[in-house]
Order: structure tokens, then sequence, then C-alpha cells
């Protein structure tokens, strides 16, 4: 670094005093929750972190087949709301949705375990929704005050439908502090046939969502996705204590 | 008009900074910056190209950014393959990364410099440099990085925190 004795003092204000343009290339390339915070700083960031190409950018990203249907119809232009008031209303709209997805999960939930086909069910709905995004499973899926299932659910469904990289979604369960919790994943199988039949065999084991990010997870995901078939007669998933 | 000529023969450049201080590059790296480029273009960049805006200490960092850069851009010493292209691309990523690595201060000036010049990728690299040192933090942990005073009222300050509620309820 230069440490010339020409170097200048450093003079007050400068970082609010930021031309709007540049303050608004700073924003754009920032998340939701940074852009709020920034905006949280001063007068002149809360300008540039409210601009309309900031949060019609976000919203472009986080939901694009909404923002292209809101283009067609002619909607969603932003001059009645603003792209910052689309987004939070479309934000909520999203938690509600998802919330009441949480629910028909914990309607279905006996002592604590969840049958593969209400499992399978819960993604399959995840993934008939419009624009049910990574950010959103980061945001109301992968948060703690959901049980693990449900943290499980959203995990299983942006891997498989959203195909993020596993790695990517490791990062997020770990931003969210969910990664070391554990869900419990049991399997009967029908009993071989001689002529008569044996019991059937039970096997469960605990694994965390964190394994469920690593190659070891990739199987126990792929069973889930099964489901009860072949001479796999029961299927749960159950939060452990 | 009699043009400098560099040591492998290409036109150079001098830039004076607001305190006088001279820079000499290549036209090649000069041309990096767009308003440098139109002065060259117009042809009234002889005998040098005064710049006001920006001073020595600053000017020493961007001439050392464009020399750089021109320096490994692609084609400018004729090789051409794939993993030449490839060992380039990444040695100017490790370049910006060290270059970008300074305190608040000499990033606010080189991003004020750039714009002024018109130097889009050093500009690029500037906004990409305060946007990560802003990532992850709360409004007064930014304000005490950067230095920025907080002209918010009390009840501005309440407003926000309840209008931002919907970006951090469920963390």
């Amino acid at each position: 670094m230069d440490l010339s004795p020409t170097a200048s003092p450093v003079p007050v204000r400068r970082w609010q005093d930021l031309p709007e343009d540049i303050a608004i290339a700073v924003a754009s390339r920032l998340e939701e929750a940074d852009v709020c915070a920034l905006g949280g700083c001063s007068r002149s960031w809360r300008r540039a972190c409210d601009a309309d190409c900031v949060w019609e950018a976000l919203f472009r990203r986080r939901w694009p087949a909404t923002a292209a249907a809101a283009a067609s119809s002619g909607e969603g232009a932003s001059g009645v709301q603003g792209w910052k008031a689309l987004y939070i209303n479309h934000h909520r709209k999203t938690a509600v949705a998802i919330s009441g997805l949480a629910e028909f999960v914990e309607n279905n939930l006996r002592y604590g375990s969840l049958e593969a086909e209400y499992y399978l069910k819960a993604i399959a709905d995840l993934a008939s929704m419009t624009d049910i995004g990574f950010i959103d499973a980061q945001f109301f899926l992968f948060s703690r005050n959901h049980n693990a299932i449900i943290n499980l659910i959203g995990l299983h469904y942006s891997i498989a439908s959203l195909h993020i990289p596993p790695s990517e979604v490791h990062k997020a369960l770990q931003a969210r502090q969910v990664e070391e919790r554990k869900v419990c994943v049991s399997l009967s199988r029908l009993g071989r046939c001689y002529g008569f039949r044996l019991p059937e065999e039970s096997e469960s084991h605990e694994i965390s969502l964190r394994q469920l990010t690593m190659p070891v997870g990739a199987e126990t995901l792929t069973i889930l996705e099964r489901g009860t078939f072949g001479v796999v007669c029961r299927l749960q998933v159950s939060l452990v204590t | 008009m009699a043009a400098a000529e560099g040591s492998d023969g290409g036109k150079m450049i001098v830039l004076i900074s607001a305190d006088g201080q001279r820079f000499e590059l290549p036209e090649a790296a000069a041309k990096l910056s767009q308003i440098v480029l139109y002065m060259i273009e117009d042809g009234c960049c002889y005998p040098s190209i005064p710049l006001p805006k920006v001073d020595g200490v600053i000017l020493a960092k961007i001439v050392e950014y464009c020399n750089k850069h021109a320096a490994l851009s692609s084609g400018a010493d004729g090789s051409s393959d794939a993993a030449s292209e490839r060992s380039k691309e990444r040695e100017l990523k490790i370049f910006d990364a060290e270059f970008i690595d300074v305190d608040v201060t000499t990033l606010f000036d080189v991003m004020m410099a750039a714009n002024y010049l018109n130097i889009k990728g050093l500009l690029d690299l500037a906004c990409q440099r305060t946007a990560d040192l802003i990532k992850g933090k709360s409004p007064e942990q930014i304000r005490q990085t950067f230095g920025i005073k907080n002209d918010f009222t009390p009840e501005e300050e309440a407003a926000i925190r309840k209008e931002n509620a919907w970006a951090f309820d469920n963390i």
C-alpha cells in the first residue's frame, strides 16, 4: 500500500455523499436483507436502496415467472406501487402459501412421524405452486420456527426439484442454523416368501440435515422419493427428540 | 505531432494528477479509461492529459490497474490458446482481489476516480468490493465500517425497522 505523505486526510461524510447512480450500483449487488440494512443507514442510502430498479431486479431474480406474467398482463407496472411494495407484497403472499403447507404437514404428523405419502405430497404441492424458488425455501422452509421435517421438505425440494447444488443447500442450512437437526427415516419391507411369508423387516436410521446434503444422504433422499414401492410397505420420517 | 514512444515502440500517454505528478503509460492501458480514449481520439492528448479531479496517490493505483489489465487482456501478446487465456484470467482475478483489498477511504477514492475516468471494469470491481463489505452487517455495523453519519430521527429509525421486519422476521 502507498503510504506516501501526500495521502490526503480522511474527509468526513464521504460515503453518504456518493453519487446516487453509484450507490444504486452498489445496492444492486446485494440481497434483499442487505439492501434493507443498508437503507437503514442514512437518508441518502435510503433513497438509493428504495430505487425501483434495485427492487425490480430482486423481484425478477426471485420470482421470474411471476414477473413475466405480470409484465404480459400489463399489471405490475411499477407506476402505482413501485417494485419495492410489489416485492414485499409477494413475499407476504408466498409466506401465507407456504405456511398453509407447513400446517398440512403438522396436521398429518402422528406422534412425531409423517407417512411418506404426505411427505411426497408436500413436495409435489411446493412444485405445483408458481415460483417457489431457493430464496423462498431459505426464508420460509429452513426457518428454526419450523420443525426438522419441514426443513427437510425444503431441503429435498431444493435439491430434487430446483436442482440447487447440495453444497449450496448445505450453506443455506448452516446460515439458518438448522444443519445439525436430525430426522429419523424408518422403512418396513415385506418379509421374504418361501411358500409362507416371513415377518416384515424394519429398519430405521437417524440422519442430520447436513448429512442429507452429502453423498451419504443422497441414498436416503432416493429412498424417500420412491415412497412405498415394491417390497417397501411402509416408509416414515420422524422427528428426533 | 511527435508522440512519445515506449520501450516496445508503442505510443505512450502522459497523465498529470491534480497535484502535478506525471504518469506515463502505454496507450493501450490509458484507453481503458473511456474519457482518456475520447481525448486520444480527438487528438488532444499531447503533450499530456491533465486530470484535475484525481490526486497522485489514487492515479498511481489507477495506472497500476490499467497497466496490468492492458498487459493481460486477451490477445495482447499474440497468443490466443484457451489454456493461456484461462491462466491470464486467473492472474487478473488474483490481481483484482489484491488490488481492491484497501481501506474504505482508498476504496472510495478509487471508486470515484473510476467513475470520473469511466473505467467500467474498475468501477464494477470497486462496487462489488463495497457490496461485499456490506453483506451480513446491521445498519449500525455498516455505518461504523464506512463512517456514515446516522441522520435519521429516532422516530424515522423505528419506522424503518418496522418496515424492514419482513426481511428479518423469519431469521
